[in-house]
């Protein structure tokens, strides 16, 4: 049987990228990948998926923090200001359609968001019903419906 | 579309969508949409490769530079003359500025201890806004690294040893050799961390002493090498 710290080594990578993705942010992933680590040293799995069971923890963590830094992180889009203008070649406007890709995601509602990431992961409908605390029935209906919504989003980008 | 449906019922949607124009648009749109988001998982947004190399579970400390050695000697000056004296000394510089955050925090309101479910193990709430973090038994030139976090719990990580948690009051005794890791809120009003019998960081009365940083301390993580031989 392996130990936590060999069972969270081997699903780190996938929890940094899924984490990273969802945020956006060097910082904040690290800090909610050390905190799932300590959380499985201290209270993790016995007999359930391990992958599932990081992931759900990832997934809260990433929750939990959107609700604190929301305010703060509209405050800094406004400071923001207007994006610069697309530049021209080939590579960068691919490079650029990948980062519409992106835009549209963060746009979405944090569970769409959540939910299509741990698709890209590639989590069976099961897992994906046990992080993110709904039915494995309507993970389907949930998927369609975020896609949908991703659909909508790129094409709102394109206009 | 992922193939979760079983046999009996994607035979019927597939017989289905040979024969409505309309769904079958709607699937190979979704599936488009999907396609999209998979190549710009594969090919954007990946993380920065510093990220991927973290060894959460035992990381070494960074290397040491020059900003960071700047800022461990702004530290010191702080230690010795005091925060008042510091902030004469050092106005806007950002030591002096995050020292500044965090002792403002005493006065801040305390975040309820209550708002998350109890755990056990590795990390605690403070207890009318102190906590005490306390390392025994680590092994000679053991790395600590305290971070200073918006959480409102405390946390310790290590490769191995006893964890044992109390009003507010983190210990762990005899880590195996490795980086240890604290994360402590900056909302405590009383802090104190120690290592091996050792003050690396304490907070009481609204003012923050660091003893002994490490060279490469950027704030907020702060980083120390415990010696060996304590308690």
């Amino acid at each position: 049987m392996s130990t936590p710290e060999e069972a969270f080594r081997e699903h780190r990578e996938a929890l940094v990228r899924y984490v990273y993705q969802l945020t956006a942010d060097a910082a904040a992933a690290e800090d909610v990948v050390q905190e799932a680590y300590v959380r499985l040293l201290e209270t993790g799995p016995e007999d359930e998926n391990l992958r599932a069971w990081l992931f759900t923890v990832a997934t809260n963590l990433v929750r939990d923090r959107a609700r604190v830094t929301g305010r703060r992180r509209e405050l800094d889009e406004a400071r923001k200001g207007p994006e610069p203008p697309p530049p021209a070649d080939e590579r960068a406007e691919a490079r650029r359609r990948l980062e519409r890709v992106w835009e549209a995601v963060d746009r979405l509602p944090p569970r769409d968001r959540a939910l299509l990431l741990l698709r890209v992961e590639g989590f069976t409908y099961e897992e994906i019903a046990d992080v993110l605390g709904v039915a494995v029935g309507s993970v389907g209906p949930l998927t369609g419906r975020a896609l949908r919504r991703l659909r909508e989003e790129l094409g709102e980008d394109e206009d | 579309m992922d193939g979760e449906l079983p046999p009996p019922e994607r035979r019927e949607v597939a017989a289905h969508l040979e024969t409505c124009e309309a769904c079958a648009a709607e699937v190979e749109a979704l599936r488009e949409t999907a396609e999209a988001l998979e190549r710009a998982a594969t090919e954007a947004r990946r993380p920065p490769e510093e990220l991927e190399q973290t060894d959460f579970a035992a990381s070494s400390t960074n290397p040491s530079s020059s900003s960071s050695l700047r800022a461990a000697a702004v530290i010191a000056a702080l230690l010795v003359g005091g925060v008042a004296a510091a902030d004469a000394a050092l106005p806007g510089h950002p030591v002096r500025t995050w020292l500044g955050e965090v002792v403002e925090t005493v006065t801040g309101t305390e975040e309820p201890a209550a708002d998350r479910p109890a755990r056990g193990g590795l990390s605690v709430a403070p207890e009318a806004g102190t906590l005490r973090v306390r390392i025994s038994g680590a092994p000679d030139g053991t790395p600590v690294t305290v971070r200073f976090t918006d959480e409102s719990r405390a946390s310790v990580s290590a490769r191995g040893g006893t964890f044992r948690t109390g009003s507010g009051l983190l210990e762990l005794s005899a880590p195996a050799r490795g980086e240890v890791r604290v994360r402590v809120p900056r909302s405590a009003s009383t802090l104190r961390v120690t290592a091996n019998g050792r003050v690396l960081v304490e907070k009481a009365s609204g003012r923050l002493q660091v003893p002994g940083a490490g060279p490469d301390s950027t704030p907020p993580v702060l980083r120390f090498s415990v010696g060996g031989g304590g308690p």
